[in-house]
């Protein structure tokens, strides 16, 4: 009996101590502004200069983002050099690999890579069925999406850009992305990271 | 991760140095022995190389080219600068034994002793400024020409280069047999196009300048 007492009170305590994520977060039906994807063809292509830090690797090189058609895009990682990385092209729901270097071309490597991208790439959701959240001041403008346990917050600024972006569980943030430094609607610095491994990706744009 | 740096690092080791075969739309070279005879001589003379360079990367299917900018400079026996300053910056450096990389502010740097491939640059390298430079057994080399450039079309023998190496060809212009450009295509068709320009053979270049700080 002590026992069970002793455990129910740690369950609760352990329960009590992750508190679900933006709780205080509420319904905002009074915005009705729509969430525009980060890329769009109103660009004909996107280079960013790429920083990639993996465990105890760093890898950096050019990444080169063409839209192709509505809600699909091909990206071209290649070192500074030139050498192609991988060479994949993003739809709804899907991927096709046109190219990967021996070593990347595993599937827990693009498929993290999948996840990643598509975040800012929002090819996977209907953007029309997000839902708009705001805090106790009406402050900030937040879009939220769910999909299986995940969910996946867009926060926005005054100019309707995305300016943060986070896959989350019901506790905790997974994958944090900042987009800051917008010119032209395009954002200019871009930092992924992921909190459960040493994995960070930061992009800056390169004019041409 | 360190494979990749080698990789760019053996194409840089062929921009100057220089082997290959294959088919192509050239002429096979006539006169290959005078050819090799020449190459010797002008390696034999050249003291350092400098020059500006334009890198364009085609991605062949989404009709888009990537292009760079940048400076390149080489002192015997076996110092080399590759710098990117458009639009982004990027050096490498081969210094005797060592490679080193500054991406931004950040600085690596390798051994080339302790890194089999970096060692086979670092040989070919100086091989090339003591004229033995077509005797190479990772690429299959031939000799083509047309009416401007003498070329040397490699291919790499090794399945790990085949991967993502198609050809090298090196562009001799025949007034002055300094390489003018490289092309480096990949099985994908997609392919990099380097073109050398106001090419200076045997000015004074300080030793400062394959220093990385």
């Amino acid at each position: 009996m002590r026992n069970l007492l002793l455990s129910s009170l740690l369950f609760s305590l352990i329960f009590s101590c992750s508190p679900k994520l933006y709780k205080d977060l509420k319904n905002d039906s009074e915005r009705t502004e729509t969430l525009v994807p980060v890329f769009n063809e109103q660009v004909s292509s996107y280079l960013y200069k790429a920083k990639i830090d993996i465990l105890t690797h760093y890898l950096s090189g050019l990444l080169f983002i063409k839209p192709i058609g509505k809600d699909t895009f091909r990206l071209v990682f290649t070192n500074e050099l030139g050498v192609k990385f991988f060479d994949v092209e993003y739809f709804p729901n899907g991927s096709k690999v046109h190219y990967a270097m021996e070593k990347l071309d595993r599937k827990v490597v693009m498929n993290t890579l999948e996840k990643d991208i598509k975040l800012f790439l929002m090819t996977d959701f209907s953007l029309q069925e997000g839902e708009r959240l705001t805090d106790e001041n009406k402050e900030k403008k937040i879009f939220k999406f769910k999909e299986k346990k995940d969910f996946y917050y867009y926060f926005l600024n005054r100019e309707n850009q995305i300016t943060r972006i986070e896959n989350t569980s019901k506790s905790k943030v997974k994958i944090e992305v900042d987009l800051k430094d917008y010119k032209n609607g395009i954002p200019y610095f871009i930092n992924i990271k992921h909190n459960s491994f040493k994995f960070n990706i930061e992009l800056n744009y390169l004019e041409r | 991760m360190h494979n990749f740096i080698k990789t760019y690092i053996v194409i840089l080791g062929l921009v100057i140095s220089g082997f290959s075969y294959g088919q192509s739309p050239y002429k096979p070279m006539k006169d290959t022995a005078s050819f090799k005879k020449s190459m010797a001589e002008v390696a034999k003379k050249t003291r350092t190389l400098k020059s500006d360079f334009v890198q364009e990367k085609n991605l062949s299917v989404l009709s888009e080219k990537i292009i760079s900018k940048g400076k390149f400079y080489f002192k015997k026996d076996n110092l080399l600068r590759w710098e990117y300053s458009e639009p982004f910056q990027y050096l490498i450096v081969l210094n005797g034994e060592s490679v080193l990389i500054k991406d931004g502010q950040k600085v690596s740097k390798y051994d080339v002793q302790s890194n089999k491939l970096f060692k086979e640059i670092n040989d070919m390298m100086v091989g090339m400024i003591q004229g033995k430079i077509l005797s190479n057994k990772m690429f299959d080399i031939a000799f083509l020409e047309n009416e401007k450039y003498f070329i040397i079309q490699s291919q790499p023998l090794q399945k790990n280069k085949k991967e993502f190496l198609q050809d090298i060809f090196l562009f001799f212009d025949k007034k002055d047999l300094g390489v003018e450009k490289i092309n480096i295509t990949e099985p994908s068709g997609d392919y990099t196009e380097i073109i050398f320009t106001n090419r200076q053979t045997n000015t004074e270049i300080p030793d400062a300048e394959f220093i990385v700080k």
